[in-house]
């Protein structure tokens, strides 16, 4: 034990000392993330109405009360400034810089008081370095102009019915969104349930999917990196197993993928629900936990558990399989590159299992996908959302027995010393192709 | 009993290179046994069979009674190994590597502890020993490299070209520190070198191999007189051409 614990101690000191990984895999991602979501959230803040000042052109052709009264309802709205010309023949000797010109067309009052519909022409002054922000500002005008349009809605209504009131005309009934869930009502916004829901169906996957990949990337590279320093005869003649030393590298290996994308997905985590509050404001509080769980849409603690072994039986299986295909390798680079096989076998079924329903696609596919391990944990993830028993301890099981196997090849690999000191059968296969 | 019993060792690798053509030879406990031989001759194939690293293609070795190749885990308790291209963990402090591979061989905190001073006393680094070893000359490495092999007082230290990469006088210390160690300690030391005056200098005994063969063997005194020849190089080009 104490040998193991030797090893792995010097695994992660190594490891967390080497600035691919200290500052490109976890620094980045503590720094970058926030300062990115900073920066988001500030563009879309400035490009959005909040604390934004917008210059309007207005060119009033119709010259009536109606189009007055539009001209001070734009000025009396605070940050917005008025410029007035008075035709569209003006607009070219333009001095200003503006937001955007508006233009009140002849017969807009005349077309309003006989029952036809009038128009008014908005025109966004378009930059290419503002094309971002392009969007936002024309959204920003037409609620403005609705805003106006429901207020002279409002205000034609009483005239041609004081009686009546003018919302029951304009919205005769509102909508109450809720769920229909295993045979329950539910009266919550669809929306709400999806903002809080987002870290499990969206987050958790993803989480998952590049903890994989982080792990195979660290592996792969861990006895390359040994023959690289011209470290593994040393090692090889110690006192110690085989397994011993193969454990080391497989326990260090979890240790730095797990707090390198750990720090990964909290730095995604952080940018994700920034922007996403910058967008929209949250609307899911006031929704439990446990409302959540008693309506079945959150894995309970026996769906957890069933889902950390999937998880550590695929980060295992995976780790063993990079460590074997690093082991043909001569330097680090090739590491990687030789860890680029498992890839697809990772990345393929993930997509497959995560955006396509797997019942939808033909029998001898299905069969294909599922028999690749790593889909598993895709499937391992929905039927942990639905606890879905069943599908769990399927996934679990089937990748216990793959990493059972794996673990057997990868041990008696790393005992035959030859195979593992040199590279001969990838220089052979290389040759080959 | 021997410390090293080498018999018929053969090494053929894929592709059908021969590496060694039927080796033989014994190494006696504390003695300091040299094999010589121009590169590509198979000492370090040699040196990888009884560090347990290679399988021969056929012919036994034992270290102290032990197979090397059925019994490599007692071989390994036994042995102590410097590759000759060897490196060490860029990232680690000389300090830390010390202290890591002296782990493997004491769980007593004393005798760790005695054991990271004899390193430093052998690769003589002072307080650079503090600093990572990525910092480190590349005759600051062996030096370490050196330390490492020696630091546990193996019974038997196998040193594939102990010196290369070292200055002069460096490379003098290292020859004085094996040397002693091989004699206070009674350590059985087999040295590889293609340099036939550090050989000369250190060993007790040595075996002149070429071509996957040892072509002359014995005292490096008796083999001077033996080929009439001022030294080991010119017994070296005697013995090839015979």
């Amino acid at each position: 034990m104490s040998a193991l614990r030797n090893l792995v101690s010097k695994e992660i000191k190594e490891l967390f000392r080497d600035p691919k990984i200290l500052i490109g895999m976890i620094l980045v991602s503590i720094i970058i993330f926030p300062l990115l979501s900073k920066l988001v959230t500030y563009s879309v803040k400035s490009s959005t109405s909040l604390g934004r000042h917008f210059t309007i052109g207005l060119v009033d052709e119709d010259q009536t009360p109606l189009s007055r009264s539009l001209r001070e309802y734009l000025t009396a709205i605070k940050n917005v400034d008025v410029i007035m010309y008075a035709s569209t023949s003006q607009i070219g000797n333009l001095t200003q810089e503006v937001t955007a010109i508006i233009i009140i067309p002849k017969g807009f009052q005349a077309n309003i008081t006989s029952g036809l519909r009038a128009h008014i022409k908005v025109y966004t002054t378009f930059k290419p370095s503002s094309i971002f922000s392009q969007g936002s500002k024309g959204t920003f005008l037409t609620s403005l102009l609705k805003a106006y349009e429901r207020y002279l809605s409002v205000f034609l209504l009483h005239n041609v019915a004081p009686n009546v009131n003018p919302s029951t005309i304009l919205e005769p009934f509102n909508i109450k969104e809720g769920i229909f869930i295993k045979g329950k009502l539910i009266d919550i916004h669809p929306y709400a349930i999806s903002q809080l829901l987002i870290n499990y169906y969206f987050i958790l996957p993803y989480s998952l999917f590049f903890l994989l990949l982080v792990s195979i990337s660290i592996s792969a590279t861990a006895m390359a990196y040994e023959k690289e320093r011209k470290t593994l005869e040393t090692l090889l003649t110690l006192p110690i197993s085989r397994v011993t030393i193969f454990l080391g590298k497989l326990i260090g290996s979890i240790i730095v993928a797990l707090i390198s994308s750990g720090a990964y997905v909290l730095g995604f985590i952080y940018y994700i629900r920034s922007i996403m509050n910058a967008v929209q404001a949250p609307i899911s509080a006031g929704i439990s936990r446990e409302l959540l769980l008693k309506l079945g849409l959150l894995p309970t603690k026996l769906s957890y558990v069933l889902l950390s072994i999937v998880i550590l039986m695929a980060l295992i299986s995976a780790i063993s399989l990079a460590l074997s295909l690093g082991a043909f390798a001569e330097s680090v680079q090739s590491a990687q590159s030789i860890s680029g096989i498992l890839l697809p076998f990772i990345m393929i079924p993930w997509f497959l299992a995560t955006f396509v329903d797997p019942s939808s696609l033909s029998l001898p596919v299905r069969l294909l996908l599922y028999a690749i391990p790593f889909t598993h944990v895709a499937i391992a993830t929905r039927a942990a959302m639905e606890n879905n028993y069943l599908a769990l301890s399927i996934a679990a099981l089937y990748l216990a027995i793959f990493t059972a196997i794996i673990l057997y090849l990868t041990a008696r690999f790393f005992s035959i010393e030859e195979k593992v000191l040199s590279s001969q059968l990838f220089k052979r296969w290389r040759r080959k192709s | 009993m021997y410390a090293i019993e080498v018999q018929d060792l053969v090494k053929i690798y894929e592709g059908g290179i021969k590496a060694l053509r039927g080796v033989s030879f014994n190494v006696i406990p504390g003695e300091i046994f040299g094999v010589i031989g121009p590169n590509g001759a198979g000492k370090t194939t040699l040196m990888r069979i009884i560090a347990t690293l290679l399988k021969p293609t056929s012919g036994t070795v034992k270290v102290l009674g032990h197979d090397v190749v059925h019994e490599a885990e007692e071989v390994r308790k036994i042995i102590s190994y410097l590759p000759e291209e060897a490196g060490a963990y860029p990232n680690l402090t000389g300090l830390e590597y010390l202290t890591f591979m002296a782990k493997f061989y004491t769980n007593n905190e004393k005798e760790l502890q005695e054991m990271i001073r004899n390193a430093a006393r052998i690769c003589n680094l002072g307080k650079r020993l503090y600093d990572r070893i990525k910092s480190y000359s590349k005759g600051m490495v062996r030096r370490l490299l050196v330390a490492r092999t020696l630091m546990m007082k193996p019974k038997i230290a196998l040193l594939d070209e102990p010196t290369s990469g070292l200055d002069v006088l460096h490379a003098l210390y290292i020859r004085n520190v094996i040397r002693n160690y091989a004699k206070k300690f009674g350590t059985t030391v087999l040295l590889s070198s293609h340099n036939m005056l550090e050989v000369d200098y250190l060993c007790d005994r040595v075996a002149i191999i070429n071509k996957g063969r040892i072509i002359a063997i014995g005292n490096p005194e008796e083999l001077k007189e033996k080929y009439s020849a001022a030294n080991l190089e010119e017994v070296f080009a005697k013995a090839v051409r015979q």
